[in-house]
């Protein structure tokens, strides 16, 4: 924890509670000023949706994956996004076989050129690696593929992300029961027919984007389709779950 | 003997792939020894000219050499021990160790091997001392060809001292440059050895009274000679990109660990932060008596100012933390590269380097190593497919984009490597797949694959 600025003058009372405050938010900053964060902006009705106006950076996100090619895209969505807002800071994407293809994801506007990749075959390097790199000043985003870390473990991303300012991408198989997390979100993607797809044209990708938890706001489903030529995600209101047997806890 | 005649002898070898040991421009003969003032420990022993004994000496010296497969030669310049004691010292450890040997530390390392060859005992030469001595060496304590001596012998050339009062030009014709060669490097002017381990830059060492055993102590003793290391690289404006830590244990053996940089650097946290992972790799078995540290390849690092904790700027931060990584994992970035073929189009480069830019293409975002193989089904053998069984599932293929043919790189030697048709398809799910025929269209062979997801 950062070093702690001296309390102003005791009779001071506006200025002791302030102080106090800000003690606080240094504290927990995942507590405090929910809507004061750094934010990555996702589509308006999200950002809307989300009670930080958008992606909180300096934090822990997981991504379920109901269909690897969606989950893969929002992934790399964000991790795009990252890019942008922090600029200068690289990317890690670690797996146990890192297999990132970089024309494809150019075209969701990641760029190659700040992208590492890491090959973590143990698990327990791969949190390591996450771990350090979250804490890392010129990392702004780093994606881990396939571990599901325990609490202990995702608290600990967390706090490295808190200290490092990027955001940690968890991307897991989506399983019957994900559990609890320590993550500030909670996603799962799958996929969804493009409306205007032909027989001889697949359209833009589509997407059912399902915000499962979110630390203080509430849990939200979308369909949202990329638009690779404007380089926007282009969402829907909230739509009802998409079958009610495949409901599940968050 | 004039200086001119010696001047006219053809070429003489100033370098053997090693370092030179006196300035690379001949230096007026008088003055040489004192000019160039460095002290050498020439040791003779039985089995000494090997790398184990060598490596084992740098734990006295920074710069040890084979010399001429009879002997070790430590460079002494500069350490901070008086001369006879240095030598009593490294004469006892070598006998503890179990190889007797026998050592004159002087100035020039020929004529100490002279001399230790014509039995003198160990001590420690003044320059004065050496001179006196130099001139009645016999011709048979020379490194000299054999079949030279009795030659010499014919015609009275005893000593030193009858060689160097002959004119060098009849010696040279009659015998080659080996005379004069010797003669030279007699008085120190050239001795060319290579050293065991490239001498360092800057190196800390230190010994331990009590040896070290546990991993706590050695990450102290590591750190601190990481600091020191640190201070005297600040001094000399450098960074470093190549560390060598070599421990001693009590019994004669050591360990060597080699730690790579990806940027040159002289922070003692950073230093310490990569030398503490590898602590792990040491076997003290009965504890270390000596750490040395030493900075072999370095880079010139401009002066900075040492930030707060925190606040070094992104660039440096980052090749900290790829130096980490790589400690423990494989990275790497993926740079693109001239080709159709999906699987060369991209190439791994190193992490630390940049890399140009990809073209955006509507490709896959991961592409898998392994494709899965799986069973199409099309109207017409150059139809895309409408439906795909994957496993046991059945998939029905709502729309579908391709072919796009990719054929095999002519300008390559020819492989097993048919042409392969893709397609993106969409299945009624919604998920997208690039999927492809391999081989040519119609024959039976014909395989399909998924070689990656569509977002």
């Amino acid at each position: 924890m950062s070093a702690e600025a001296p309390l102003p003058d005791p009779t001071d009372r506006a200025a002791l509670l302030a102080g106090l405050r800000a003690r606080i938010a240094r504290l927990d900053p995942g507590l405090a000023g929910m809507a004061g964060r750094a934010t990555l902006p996702l589509s308006p009705e999200l950002d809307g949706h989300l009670p930080w106006n958008g992606l909180p950076l300096a934090g822990l996100h997981e991504v379920l994956s109901a269909e690897p090619g969606a989950a893969i895209g929002f992934s790399a969505l964000l991790l795009a996004r990252a890019q942008a807002a922090l600029p200068g800071r690289s990317v890690l994407w670690i797996a146990p076989e890192p297999d990132a293809y970089p024309p494809g994801l150019a075209r969701l506007g990641l760029s190659a050129a700040s992208l590492i990749l890491v090959r973590a075959p143990r698990p327990a390097d791969a949190l390591w690696a996450a771990e350090e790199g979250l804490r890392c000043p010129a990392i702004g985003a780093a994606l881990l593929f396939g571990a599901a870390p325990d609490l202990t473990a995702a608290r600990r991303l967390q706090l490295a992300a808190e200290t490092g300012g990027g955001i940690g991408l968890l991307l897991r198989a989506d399983d019957e029961n994900p559990g609890p997390t320590a993550a500030l979100t909670r996603w799962r993607l799958s996929a969804r027919p493009s409306p205007e797809a032909g027989p001889h044209h697949l359209g833009e990708p589509g997407w059912e984007i399902a915000l499962l938890r979110a630390r203080g706001g509430r849990p939200g489903n979308w369909i949202g389709e990329w638009d690779a030529a404007r380089g926007e995600l282009r969402t829907l209101a909230p739509v009802q779950a998409s079958a009610p047997g495949k409901k599940r806890r968050a | 003997m004039g200086s001119r005649r010696f001047a006219r002898t053809p070429s003489l070898p100033l370098f053997e792939g090693g370092l030179p040991c006196a300035a690379p421009s001949l230096p007026a003969p008088k003055e040489a020894l004192a000019a160039s003032g460095r002290r050498f420990l020439m040791l003779h022993g039985e089995g000494l000219a090997t790398e184990r004994p060598a490596v084992w000496a740098l734990r006295f010296s920074p710069l040890v050499g084979i010399w001429r497969e009879e002997g070790l030669l430590l460079e002494t310049t500069g350490l901070p021990d008086r001369e006879p004691e240095l030598l009593r010292r490294i004469l006892h450890a070598f006998d503890k160790a179990g190889a007797a040997a026998r050592g004159l530390l002087g100035g020039a390392p020929a004529a100490l091997a002279a001399l230790l060859r014509a039995g003198t005992a160990s001590q420690v030469l003044t320059p004065a001392q050496e001179e006196a001595a130099r001139p009645r060496l016999p011709v048979t304590a020379l490194a000299l060809p054999a079949a030279m001596i009795p030659a010499l012998h014919r015609l009275g050339l005893r000593d030193v001292a009858a060689l160097e009062a002959q004119p060098r030009g009849p010696l040279a014709r009659r015998f080659g440059s080996a005379i004069a060669e010797e003669l030279a490097a007699l008085r120190g002017w050239i001795a060319p050895f290579t050293p065991v381990r490239p001498p360092p830059r800057h190196v800390q060492a230190r010994e331990y009274l009590s040896p070290l055993c546990t991993g706590p102590a050695l990450e102290r003793a590591i750190g601190m000679l990481a600091d020191r290391l640190c201070a005297g690289l600040l001094e000399s404006g450098e960074g470093v990109r190549a560390l060598r830590l070599t421990a001693f244990r009590g019994d004669g053996s050591w360990q060597e660990l080699r730690q790579g940089l990806g940027q040159a650097s002289r922070d003692p946290a950073h230093l310490r932060r990569l030398l503490d992972r590898r602590v792990e790799e040491l076997r003290p078995e009965l504890g270390f008596e000596k750490l040395i540290l030493g900075a072999e390849v370095t880079e010139a690092l401009h002066a900075r100012q040492a930030g707060l904790p925190g606040e070094e700027t992104p660039k440096e931060a980052l090749s900290e933390l790829l130096d980490r990584l790589a400690q423990r994992l494989r990275i790497w970035r993926l740079a693109p590269r001239e080709s159709h073929w999906p699987e060369r189009a991209v190439r791994r480069a190193d992490a630390f380097g940049p890399i140009a830019e990809a073209p955006a293409a509507r490709r896959p975002l991961r592409l898998l190593r392994r494709p899965i193989p799986i069973t199409a089904s099309a109207l017409l053998p150059d139809d895309p497919p409408f439906q795909i069984v994957i496993g046991k599932r059945v998939e029905r293929v709502v729309s579908a984009e391709g072919p796009e043919r990719i054929e095999p790189e002519w300008w390559r030697p020819p492989e097993e490597r048919p042409p392969r048709d893709y397609y993106r398809v969409q299945l009624a799910s919604g998920a997208r797949w690039w999927v492809c025929r391999r081989g040519v269209v119609g024959e039976v062979e014909a395989q399909w694959f998924v070689h990656g997801f569509l977002p």
